[in-house]
């Protein structure tokens, strides 16, 4: 007998919504990959070996955290549509466990932890150029087409080598190994471990103990991009960047060369404006320099030209001062000598008298009848002795 | 003769001139023998004017050129 797909689905989801078990039924599991979305609640619950996905009504159904143990009460529901099979929860009880994975999870990391392999201390530094970019990714998907893009297009120059893996699933762990081994030993300046999101069963491989110690012991820097930015694995822990997603991986390990570029021509112009500034710097301090010289020459040529003619005023006034005493003095001696002077006594109205060449000078000398000369100060006359008188002594 | 060295030989003779230990005689001489350097010191101040203002006329020039 031959039926439709429609036919099926609509035959299993009656024998679904008819089964009596099926309808009410009280599942126990660890609670997984929770995402709240708008009036849904969606998550999943597992054990060992295998899972089932959920939903609720958010106004229904507390969020549960991931990791716990929980008794989840609902139906299974069968899409006709999608031929899948969910578990509606119209209740959910926290047993207040946690589930084995979980507490797995916990012990490893407390594990590693304490070996040190998280510490700050062991993180090497990203390059600040990285000529050669390792990449352990899946060869399919956007996320190496995300990096290729991003690091290609900030720096045009570099090279990618991808290490194609299986990033889930069987093989995983002894891929991404060996990927991290390769690379050790490599040219590559950094390693970018890369995969996009999905459920934490499936990142769940970068929990693995020999991964996480694969990179914390890489030689190279190492940069995890794993999933989604609120997804963290042990691996997230051990490398030496996490990225939230793998376009921020090629931005710390890419360059911006149009930013670069940008900068190199401003810091141009500005060490062009600046030489420009110190040049016309110097060329005023030039003319400043010349302007002070010249006026410290002028001032002092001004300076000694007005030495020279006070020195030789002083000079005059010396000699002029010199000569007024010598003028005094000869006017002193002058007067002097004009006291003594025969002549001013003529003009007294005395009178010399000689008799020819013999001065006369007492009557004496006199006999009557003598001629005399009387010389006065405007000129002289002759004369007689009429008379002698003597003065009594 | 330098310019320094007629402005000492000036100012020797202005201290002849002005003690008056000299006489009138030798003063006047002095001050004679001070009139031909002071004149020949400015004549010298007045070449040095001369050339600055060659020096200034360089500035400018040079300023315009800026």
């Amino acid at each position: 007998m031959t039926i439709s797909v429609s036919q099926l689905n609509n035959y299993l989801k009656a024998l679904v919504d008819m089964d009596g078990v099926l309808t009410h039924i009280e599942v126990k599991g660890e609670v997984t990959n929770v995402r709240p979305s708008g009036q849904y609640l969606y998550f999943s619950l597992k054990d060992d070996y295998s899972q089932i996905d959920c939903f609720a009504y958010s106004n229904e159904v507390a969020l549960p955290v991931a990791g716990t143990i929980v008794v989840a009460n609902g139906a299974i529901n069968f899409l006709t549509k999608s031929g899948k099979i969910s578990f509606f929860v119209r209740k959910l009880e926290d047993t207040s466990k946690q589930g084995d994975s979980y507490l797995r999870f916990i012990a490893l990391r407390d594990k590693l932890n304490k070996e040190g392999l998280f510490d700050q201390s062991r993180k090497k530094s990203i390059p600040s150029y990285c000529a050669t970019i390792g990449v352990i990714s899946s060869k399919t998907g956007a996320v190496i087409r995300d990096i290729q893009d991003v690091v290609f297009r900030r720096q045009p120059s570099a090279d990618i080598v991808l290490y194609p893996v299986r990033v889930q699933g069987l093989f995983a762990v002894k891929q991404i190994r060996e990927a991290i081994q390769y690379f050790n030993n490599s040219i590559v300046d950094v390693v970018i471990i890369a995969r996009g999101g999905g459920s934490d069963e499936d990142l769940s491989v970068f929990n693995d103990e020999d991964i996480v110690r694969a990179v914390a012991n890489c030689t190279k820097p190492t940069v995890s991009a794993i999933g989604h930015g609120i997804d963290f694995t042990l691996t997230d822990f051990a490398a030496d960047r996490r990225a939230v997603t793998p376009t921020e991986a090629g931005e710390f390990v890419s360059i911006d060369s149009r930013r670069i570029q940008d900068t190199v021509a401003r810091l141009i112009v500005n060490n062009r404006n600046s030489i420009l500034r110190r040049i016309n710097d110097c060329s005023a301090s030039v003319r400043n320099t010349l302007s002070e010289i010249q006026a410290h020459f002028v001032g002092a040529i001004n300076k000694i030209q007005y030495t020279v003619m006070q020195t030789e005023v002083m000079s005059l006034v010396a000699l002029q001062r010199k000569l007024d005493n010598r003028q005094a003095q000869f006017d002193l001696l002058t007067q002097r000598a004009s006291v003594h002077n025969p002549m001013e006594q003529l003009k007294r109205g005395y009178s010399i008298i000689s008799k020819g060449s013999v001065r006369v000078s007492s009557v004496s000398q006199l006999s009557v009848g003598e001629e005399l000369n009387i010389r006065l100060s405007d000129g002289s006359a002759q004369a007689t002795v009429t008379k002698i008188l003597e003065i009594n002594k | 003769m330098k310019l320094e060295e007629n402005l000492n030989k000036l100012s020797q003779l202005s201290e002849v001139i002005e003690d008056s230990d000299t006489t009138l005689d030798d003063s006047i001489k002095a001050f004679e023998q001070s009139l031909v350097v002071a004149e020949q010191c400015l004549k010298q101040l007045k070449e040095y004017k001369g050339k600055l203002t060659v020096l200034e006329n360089k500035l400018k020039e040079l300023n315009d050129e800026e």
